[in-house]
């Protein structure tokens, strides 16, 4: 499985968004996109996420439908859990189905907030008191099918690890996240957009791979 | 193939005989403009461990700043002994001593009998670790040393030698597994992070009990 790397992307200071539009063609079936040392460039964020968009459209909208699972564990050994994330968004409008999506068209969540409410609630409203992680990134890898085809949906899986804080505590969790899903065109994708979904990306870097 | 490239870091080209281990007759791309054709694969080995009833596996040498991803390919892994052991892995951090890093994680497994009498996937608490355990990290547990059984599995460490943040790693293994009642087929994720700002340098293998009677595994780097 020849892995050929196509383009590094680096951010240094806080951005919206990374966009890549060049690159994702028909050269490769497959596509990888290696995420290392993500961190948030706000003191409150949502999830880390992607976007496509299909050749010869505008704008990052594509329509998902998609799964999304996180096993998670914190420092002092009082949690364990392991669950389908569809329900933690549903009291925050802006947010909701962020985490899966069905037939929707905002970024793809591919990870689990590196902070959250006392409930696990990604995505709230913004509160001075939380819980900063110093040391804490997300690192993981987006791999994106087929995404020249004409005749059919574009599948992805995502496999990430998250160091993440919890509101007013220093109650730390490691989140391993599952996500996968399908691009619901059959129009070709060439562009691909990458962001956290509130506040801002401080830090990180993506490489994209080419597989074949 | 073509080579345009006169000069790197003031050394003659034709002086190089090797980059990074790889001869000059293979070396088809440097920061992707120096040379022409087909780029090279992106997943290069570093090196190879072979196992014969070793009671660790000790890889101190090559996990540095090279790369942001390594890789380590664990082809059937075969345990001696009983005791039902696990397939572990810790680190050590540059300048330390001892396998013994803080790491948090988690676990789960899919299991399934061979007469398919049960199937399930299961959050598993007895193989995650808080901070304070600095212990071996599981990898597969529940193994058996019946000679046609092995185990099979990736580990990808991220960015070991960060000197700012902690480390994660994800995992993924399947093989025969055995409890005490039944034995089944496995298939583990694992994921979590080695919880030290401090660059990760060693990296070790060995099962819970016995030793590692046979088995390969392969350490990569993912060019960057």
């Amino acid at each position: 499985m020849p892995l050929t790397l196509i383009s590094e992307h680096n951010v240094t200071s806080a951005v919206s968004t990374l966009d890549i539009t060049s690159g994702l063609d028909s050269t490769y079936d497959v596509y990888e996109f290696h995420c290392y040392n993500l961190v948030t460039g706000t003191a409150w964020d949502g999830k880390f996420g992607f976007q496509c968009n299909a050749d010869g459209q505008s704008g990052f909208n594509e329509v998902i439908t998609s799964s999304h699972n996180t096993v998670n564990h914190n420092e002092t050994g009082s949690s364990h859990n392991w669950n389908y994330n569809n329900s933690w968004d549903l009291t925050h409008a802006t947010n909701k189905n962020i985490v899966d999506q069905y037939q929707g068209t905002l970024y793809q969540a591919v990870n689990r907030a590196q902070f959250s409410d006392a409930s696990g609630n990604d995505g709230y409203t913004p509160d001075p008191t939380d819980y900063l992680v110093a040391d804490g990134t997300s690192c993981g890898i987006i791999t994106l099918y087929n995404p020249a085809s004409t005749t059919y949906i574009k599948g992805f899986t995502a496999d990430f690890n998250t160091m993440g804080g919890v509101k007013l505590s220093a109650n730390i969790h490691s989140f391993h996240t599952y996500a996968a899903g399908y691009i619901n065109t059959t129009s070709a994708l060439d562009e691909i957009s990458f962001k956290y979904h509130n506040g801002t990306w401080g830090s990180g870097t993506i490489y994209m791979y080419g597989v074949s | 193939m073509a080579n345009n490239v006169e000069k790197l870091n003031g050394i003659a080209i034709t002086s190089i005989e090797k980059v990074n281990g790889i001869t000059d007759d293979d070396l088809e791309a440097l920061n992707g403009e120096e040379f022409t054709g087909t780029p090279p694969d992106s997943l290069v080995l570093i090196s190879t461990h072979t196992a014969s009833a070793s009671s660790t596996i000790d890889i101190t040498s090559g996990l540095d700043s090279t790369y942001d991803i390594y890789e380590f390919h664990f082809i059937n892994i075969h345990p001696s002994g009983t005791g039902l052991p696990y397939l572990g892995f810790q680190v050590n951090a540059d300048g330390g001593s001892g396998f013994n890093e803080a790491i948090q994680s988690s676990y789960i497994a899919a299991q399934h009998t061979e007469d398919n009498s049960a199937s399930g996937i299961t959050y598993n608490t007895y193989e995650d670790q808080d901070v304070t355990d600095g212990e071996y990290q599981e990898l597969f547990h529940g193994m058996d040393d019946d000679a046609d059984e092995s185990v099979n599995g990736i580990l990808k460490l991220y960015a070991p030698s960060s000197g700012t943040y902690v480390k994660h790693y994800v995992s993924r293994f399947n093989g025969p597994h055995h409890n005490v009642s039944a034995g089944y087929q496995m298939e583990t994720f694992g994921g979590g992070y080695i919880s030290t700002s401090t660059a990760i340098d060693e990296i070790s293998f060995k099962m819970s009990a016995g030793n590692i009677d046979a088995g390969t595994i392969k350490m990569y780097g993912i060019i960057k």
